[in-house]
């Protein structure tokens, strides 16, 4: 097809917008509320043009292309609209510093970055430099406003985890509200109100929290002002690197930007699609990378226990430390604790260091223990997993998956099947964003496991099982997971399960059938001289171990550890992993380790070395990689015949709730998440039973009240925290601490009001 | 403690305190400060004294909410209590018959500017007041002004009151005016002061500005606040806070103001859900 803009004969698809038709052939009509990813919705009357033979001035981004069509997209007379356009919306938008003639000398000067408060203007705006408005009144050219100037003076929203809203500043151009239902298909988001005070949320004055959002930041990604403000980078200016890497934080490995200035990761956007896309992160990968790897708790340099006290030493005395409490010690005198967060080449060294210098077999993880004794089941059946999967069946069933902050990638896939007509169940205690489109949902654990799944896909002929880590810790998770293993032995079914850890395969593939062996057997074995910890032991008590090093991005838990060496954190190194679907994903390096901190491998190649090793003397990951043999991958996991605990009994009347526990398996190198990111724990907090809203309603509770959980003769209290995810009758705990225990998983409590 | 008597948001980021402090009320002059801290264990953080009731014994404080402690400062409410209010500090702003005098005020020093430009009128003096801000909605205490000068200018960025543009605008106002000036005092962010002691250079006359260097103890003990005037080392909380500002060394002034802004960071950026930043 081809029509004329500006007097250039252009050609354009069928189908396309006159706006789109411009920008493919280099014309940049000025647009707010137009994003490639969005349905066009005409809504700011920025990109309007003249098209001889239609009357007035239509909208670019809302008229259709047309064969032959004569388009002007500057003349006098379009120009004065637009000018007159932008300051309508201007004369409501903090605009003076974008007609100040001081406003270059001020932003060069500026002194102090203006960390709170409201933004009254682009010097103390989140959005400075990075601002689709300013660019377009840039374009456009203003020099005043003629419109009086109305300030909305509506209270900024600081309530809601992870970022800000002022809505003084939005220019109600609906990005967010269309990105939040038609790419994320969540629907939080709505235009409230009416008139001057018009702002965008959720209906009926709920907290963005109860009503159902994930926290995915793609409103913020899309939105062309300040309005909506990330905390965590709110004040840390425009990035002045950005990396293309690997989310850190599960086995998906999304592909993700990550920000940096001045040698310091600022945050994490989703991957450039040139359009700063909205993208598909969950909140993991969106907005807790910065928090994390900032964290307060992080190693700057290594420390060693003296008598009296902790002394920071430089990295060579750390060597020369770790290699004299390391020598004389060998086989099973010497242990090993891995992470799955850590990269193939870190795994690699470390486990030839065990084994080769160490004479020992004894690793183990206790991020990996804690995942329960069906661990190896599930790992054997993700051995299968195909993302292709999802969308080549005609049935997909969804077990112990909770896409409300995880996974999100899948689960936009999976919603996007349901609503083209495929048929999805769920099965699980939590009502996700993807529960609005499931044919069918069913309350986890099921009894008679396998004749209820089969009965799930009877009529199905391509089923596909999505088995999330919450398949893993009700008491028949076993059975279960050997009843969807049958299913895919038989070529019944297919099966995806969604690692929780960004290596657990590289981790597998190395510990093979020793993966599940107690860590904490090792960490109760007084017989062992030396533990060597990659990852952040669970707090209590220290290790029975003679000595203890501790080798992590994070300081460890008070008093555990003997010499304590600062590794790399994420971004700070460049490593492997394997993803999910068993394909190596690169994580490349950001910014410069913190401090004295190394890559894990040059940390433990240093070590080998000061022992006497000479063949350990690798010149990057890339020699490691080449070292690595190709089988490093997959090995078979332990089989499961005849494994099955008794299903879960139906709740007695007198104990109305149903108690599903899980650990806070969302961690990184042993820490948890909730406690590294304090916007995580408001979403997943640990040691808090979560209720529905209805529920706690009923029993007179509100958050942060406690309450007494009673089964049979066992007893503990809790916090409460009311989450609209909870289905009546339904309670989670997340808990790490196994003395939290109750006779089964999921338990029938009865609750009360302390 | 030290209760607050009245505590309410003025414009977007800027709050006014009525703190009772009754022997600072008691003997505080133009130009001084006193040192605070939101909480117990908190930073302690200077603010000049916007006014006082030497009967009632109230001190009035107006801030603007940038950090951590201007933000808990923010949240507190009538009938809450400081823990520490500490002064009078620094020297009072000097008070004579100077003739014409020129005050120019923005963002918080809009409130300090009214004892002064009181005290200069009741000295005699000509007074001139211009106050500036980016937009009409930012502005506040022209009521409080009118009555202790001659002449009130304002000055808006986007001009949606008096004036437009900035600093900068203020010579030809005043020479449209007639008004010359045997003193300028300029109260307000640093931009502002530093952009006045270049504007009004010419003149030859006095500018002085009241500096907000970081501050730690305000009594001269930890050296924090140094900054080089007529090539000699200062202590703003002792030496001032007042100087002329044709003679302060405004880059190394502004170095040491940004010193720390990655460790004022922290507090913010490993928040996640809290209000209080
Ligand atoms: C003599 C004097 C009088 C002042 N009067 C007022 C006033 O009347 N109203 C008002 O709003 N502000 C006034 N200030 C500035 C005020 O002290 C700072 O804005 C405040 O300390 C910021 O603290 P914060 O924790 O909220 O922000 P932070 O995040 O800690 O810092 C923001 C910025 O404020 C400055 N600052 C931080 N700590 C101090 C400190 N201890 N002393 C001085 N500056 C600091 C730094 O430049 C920093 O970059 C005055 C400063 C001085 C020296
Ligand atoms: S949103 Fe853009 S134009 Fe508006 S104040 Fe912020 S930087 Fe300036
Ligand atoms: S918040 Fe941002 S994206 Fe949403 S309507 Fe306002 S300006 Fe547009
Ligand atoms: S971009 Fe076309 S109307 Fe907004
Ligand atoms: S504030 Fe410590 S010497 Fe001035």
């Amino acid at each position: 097809m081809k029509l004329v803009i500006d007097n250039r004969t252009v050609e354009a698809p069928e189908g396309t917008t006159i706006l789109d038709a411009a920008r493919h052939s280099g014309v940049a009509i000025p647009s707010l509320c137009s994003h490639p990813e969005l349905t066009p919705y005409g809504g700011c009357r920025l990109c309007i043009v003249e098209v001889e033979g239609m009357r007035g001035f239509p909208t670019a981004c809302t008229t259709r292309a047309e064969e032959g069509m004569t388009v002007r997209t500057v003349t006098a007379e379009i120009r004065q609209l637009r000018r007159e356009v932008l300051q309508l919306i201007l004369s409501e938008h903090p605009a003076s510093c974008l007609m100040c003639e001081e406003a270059e000398a001020c932003a060069s000067f500026q002194t102090t970055i203006r960390k709170a408060g409201v933004t009254t203007g682009c010097r103390t705006c989140t959005n400075d430099g990075r601002c689709d408005l300013q660019e377009v009144v840039e374009s456009v050219g203003l020099e005043e406003i003629a419109y009086p100037i109305y300030y909305r003076n509506i209270p900024v929203e600081k309530d809601d985890p992870f970022y800000d809203r002022d809505y003084n500043l939005c220019i109600l151009c609906g990005r967010c509200v269309r990105i939040c239902q038609e790419v994320r298909m969540n629907g939080t988001l709505a235009f409230k109100q009416r008139g001057r005070r018009t702002t965008i949320g959720p209906a009926f004055d709920r907290s963005h929290l109860e009503a159902g959002c994930e926290f995915c930041g793609a409103c913020l990604s899309v939105c062309p002002t300040g309005t909506l403000g990330e905390k965590g980078r709110k004040w840390a200016g425009a990035p002045d690197a950005t990396t293309a890497s690997a989310c850190p934080f599960c086995g998906l490995a999304c592909d993700l930007q990550i920000l940096a200035r001045k040698d310091t990761i600022i945050g994490t956007l989703p991957p450039d699609t040139g359009t700063c896309s909205g993208g598909t992160l969950c909140v993991k990968g969106r907005f807790c990378v910065p928090e994390a790897a900032n964290h307060p708790d992080r190693l700057a340099g290594p420390a060693a226990r003296v008598e009296g006290g902790v002394l920071g030493v430089p990295m060579e005395e750390a060597i020369q430390r770790a290699a004299g409490l390391l020598k004389g010690v060998e086989g099973g005198a010497f242990a090993m604790l891995l992470s799955p967060d850590l990269s193939l080449e870190d795994l690699w060294v470390a486990g030839r260091f065990a084994r080769e210098v160490m004479k020992s077999d004894r690793l183990a993880s206790t991020a990996v223990e804690a995942l329960g004794p069906a661990v190896g089941p599930f790992l054997e059946v993700a051995a299968g997993n195909r993302l292709a999967d999802i969308g080549e069946s005609d049935c997909i069933v969804a077990v112990g998956a909770d896409f409300s902050y995880g996974f999100s990638p899948i689960a936009l896939r999976i919603m996007a099947e349901a609503r083209s007509g495929r048929r999805y169940i769920r099965v699980g205690a939590i009502e996700d964003p993807t529960a609005k489109l499931a044919r069918e949902s069913h309350p986890h654990p099921l009894a008679q496991e396998s004749a209820f799944l089969e009965h799930l896909i009877a009529s199905a002929h391509r089923p596909l099982f999505v088995l999330g880590p919450d398949v893993l810790f009700p008491d028949n998770a076993e059975a279960v997971l050997a009843a969807v293993r049958n299913f895919t032995r038989s070529g019944r079914a297919k099966a995806l399960a969604l690692l929780p850890h960004h290596n657990l395969f590289g981790l597998a593939a190395l510990l093979g059938d020793t993966l599940e062996r107690g860590a904490s057997a090792l960490l109760n074995d007084g017989a062992i001289r030396v533990l060597y910890c990659l990852e952040n032991l669970p707090g209590g008590p220290r290790p029975a171990a003679v000595s203890v090093i501790h080798q992590s991005p994070f300081r460890p838990p008070a008093s555990s550890a003997d010499l304590v060496l600062p590794a790399a954190g994420m971004g700070e190194a460049p490593g492997t992993v394997l993803t999910l679907d068993g394909q190596p994903a690169v994580v490349r390096q950001a910014v410069g380790p913190r401090g004295t901190a190394l890559p894990d491998w040059k940390i433990l190649s240093a070590i080998a070395t000061a022992m006497g090793r000479t063949d350990f003397n690798y010149a990057d990951a890339g020699e490691i990689r080449r070292e690595m043999p190709p089988s490093f991958a997959l090995k078979p996991l332990r089989s499961l015949e005849g494994q099955t605990r008794g299903p879960a009994a139906a709740p007695p009347a007198n104990q109305p709730f149903l108690l599903h526990r899980r650990p806070p398996y969302e961690s990184f190198r042993g820490v948890a998440l909730n406690a590294l990111v304090p916007g995580f724990a408001d979403l997943l907090p640990s040691g808090h039973i979560a209720i529905n809203p209805g529920d706690a309603a009923r029993l007179g509770t509100t958050d942060g009240d406690i309450v007494r959980v009673e089964a049979g003769g066992a007893a503990a209290e809790f916090p409460v925290k009311p989450s609209p995810r909870l289905t009546p009758g339904t309670l989670v705990l997340i808990h790490a601490d196994p003395s939290a225990r109750f006779p089964s998983n999921p338990c029938a409590v009865n609750l009360r009001r302390r | 403690m030290f209760a607050i008597v009245e505590s309410q948001p003025l414009v977007p980021n800027l709050y006014r305190m009525v703190v009772e402090a009754p022997p600072v009320a008691a003997q505080v002059k133009p130009g001084q400060f006193v040192i605070v801290q939101a909480v117990e264990f908190g930073e302690r953080i200077p603010l000049s004294v916007a006014d006082w009731d030497a009967e009632a014994g109230t001190l009035t404080l107006i801030f603007m909410e940038v950090g951590k402690t201007t933000s808990a400062l923010a949240a507190k409410k009538r009938g809450d209590a400081l823990p520490t209010v500490v002064g009078p500090l620094g020297n009072p702003t000097v008070i004579e018959p100077f003739g014409s005098v020129v005050c120019v005020a923005g963002c918080y020093g809009i409130g300090s500017i009214l004892p002064v430009a009181r005290a200069l009128k009741a000295a005699g003096n000509r007074v001139t007041v211009a106050i500036e801000g980016r937009s009409a909605y930012l502005l506040y205490g022209r009521e409080a002004l009118r009555g202790h000068c001659d002449t009130l200018i304002e000055i808006t960025r986007d001009g949606s009151r008096g004036f437009k543009g900035h600093i900068g605008r203020l010579p030809e106002i005043l020479r449209e005016k007639g008004v010359t000036a045997d003193r300028f005092i300029v109260n307000g962010c640093t931009f502002l002061m530093r952009r006045a002691s270049q504007v009004f250079e010419p003149a030859g006359v006095p500018v002085i500005v009241s500096l907000n260097p970081i501050m730690i103890d305000g009594t001269g003990m930890c050296g924090v606040c140094r900054l080089t005037y007529d090539g000699k080392m200062k202590f703003a909380c002792v030496d001032g806070p007042d100087f002329d500002g044709r003679l302060v060394d405004w880059e190394e002034f502004l170095k040491r103001r940004k010193q720390y802004v990655d460790e004022e960071l922290i507090p913010v950026h490993h928040t996640g859900h809290t209000r209080c930043y």
